[in-house]
């Protein structure tokens, strides 16, 4: 049953998760909380996979979120929408990912993590496609540094204050991989 | 700033910040002044700004197959079912689950104590004495248990925690509860090990290693992250697979 504290958790909002199952879902309700992740898995999942650039680890980073928010759920009072606080989660376990893993991962195969060179799409293969192509896809071949910043900036819409916190970078650092990153996508949509 | 049309390499300096709208009304109007006179800088800015806009709008995307079984796999975890949990759930203060609150945490390492311990000690006068342990220890629970120990030599168990303080949960902390039942547990079964044979002794080390270094684990990451449920959950799984462990130890027959 659902209780008055229960219900206080979360906020009203319409289009929102419906409050009961957020509710019910931070009570310990895992069918609940199975009908929360089919509302917001698409979201979630978007956002792995742009920020990451790998569809197979955007799926493992999204299972990660999920299990994240199960845990962090009875946590959730209600300051934000429930959406909002589920993105911020999915960002932050991208990003925690991206330290983790950050040693191992492409350093030797592509040379550009963080500090990305001046090549475009760094070493990786260029679009070569005989047909134009499209956002999604040469979003996905930005280096990573430049992919974080575009993607939280222009499809998340985050500011380059609340940028350059989560990424632990100068608020001019961010506003300078966005550029890059805009003439870089023009580069690419062009060929 | 001045009212003149940028020139080119002006207008790259100022792009960024005319397309998030961060230029004075001054400089924007001179951004766009040079553009419309400038293809390569009409066409910049025309390319960029569509590329914001298209990102603005980008659909959302789909894995590549289901993945709530494994969500749930990893989501799932043992819970001890107590009595009356439901009507402590309808008043409990917290948004936390009612089974990670410290009082039902505490009372259902209380009811673990009761019946591990005495199961365990019954089930081990069972094993070695041929006395009718019911009778006995429905009859007389104290003499039957000190007749336990001098029979096979047990260590005289710890202080019980009994049904009082099981409704009185917060009076003993649940790592307390296990970190005592686990000694005496240990000590029984640190006898038995004596009475084993060495290869039976080994593969027990090597488990209740294992269990250690998971208790150990699950230790430092909530020493990271305390409020989280799951590793509460893995660090009492942990904790109720040693038990579970050195009770069997202590139940083992003698090498013959």
């Amino acid at each position: 049953m659902l209780t008055a504290t229960m219900e206080d958790v979360v906020t009203t909002n319409p289009s929102e998760q419906p409050n009961s199952d957020v509710a019910l879902a931070a009570a310990g309700d895992r069918q609940a909380f199975e009908r929360v992740y089919r509302a917001n898995l698409q979201r979630v999942f978007s956002i792995c996979v742009r920020m990451c650039g790998d569809r197979g680890r955007a799926e493992e980073l999204t299972q990660d979120v999920f299990v994240r928010a199960w845990e962090k759920l009875p946590l959730f009072r209600g300051e934000s929408a429930f959406s909002t606080w589920l993105h911020r989660l999915a960002v932050n376990v991208v990003l925690n990912d991206r330290k983790v893993q950050g040693r191992e991962r492409s350093r030797a195969a592509t040379g550009d993590d963080d500090e990305d060179g001046e090549e475009l799409y760094g070493a990786s293969a260029p679009p070569s496609h005989a047909d134009r192509m499209d956002l999604e896809a040469a979003i996905e071949l930005l280096p990573p540094g430049a992919r974080r910043v575009f993607v939280l900036h222009d499809v998340e819409g985050y500011r380059h204050e609340e940028i350059a916190e989560m990424l632990g970078v100068t608020s001019g650092g961010s506003k300078a991989q966005l550029h890059r990153a805009r003439l870089l996508l023009r580069e690419a949509l062009n060929r | 700033m001045t009212n003149r049309p940028f020139s080119c390499e002006q207008f790259d300096a100022a792009l960024s910040d005319y397309l998030e709208n961060a230029l004075d009304p001054a400089e924007r109007t001179a951004l766009e002044s040079h553009a419309s006179t400038c293809d390569r800088c009409r066409a910049l800015l025309a390319e960029l700004s569509a590329i914001t806009t298209s990102a603005a709008a980008l659909s959302d995307l789909e894995p590549s197959h289901d993945l709530w079984p494994a969500i749930a796999q990893r989501i799932t975890a043992p819970v001890v079912a107590l009595p009356g949990a439901a009507a402590r759930r309808e008043s409990r203060p917290s948004a936390r689950p009612w089974y990670l609150a410290p009082a039902s945490l505490a009372a259902a390492a209380a009811v673990l104590i009761a019946v591990t311990a005495s199961v365990t000690t019954l089930a081990i006068r069972s094993a070695h004495t041929s006395a009718p342990v019911g009778v006995v220890a429905a009859n007389n629970p104290a003499s039957a248990t000190r007749r336990i120990d001098s029979q096979i030599d047990i260590p005289a168990p710890a202080p019980r925690v009994t049904n009082t303080s099981a409704t009185r949960p917060n009076a003993v902390p649940v790592q307390e509860v296990y970190a005592r039942e686990i000694a005496e547990l240990d000590s029984i079964a640190r006898d038995r090990r004596s009475h084993l044979d060495t290869s039976t002794v080994a593969v027990i080390e090597k488990n209740l290693h294992i269990i250690d270094q998971a208790i150990a684990q699950s230790r430092a990451a909530l020493s990271r992250d305390p409020n989280s449920g799951f590793l509460h959950h893995q660090l009492n799984d942990a904790l109720n697979q040693k038990i579970s462990l050195l009770r069997t130890v202590a139940l083992l027959p003698a090498r013959t």
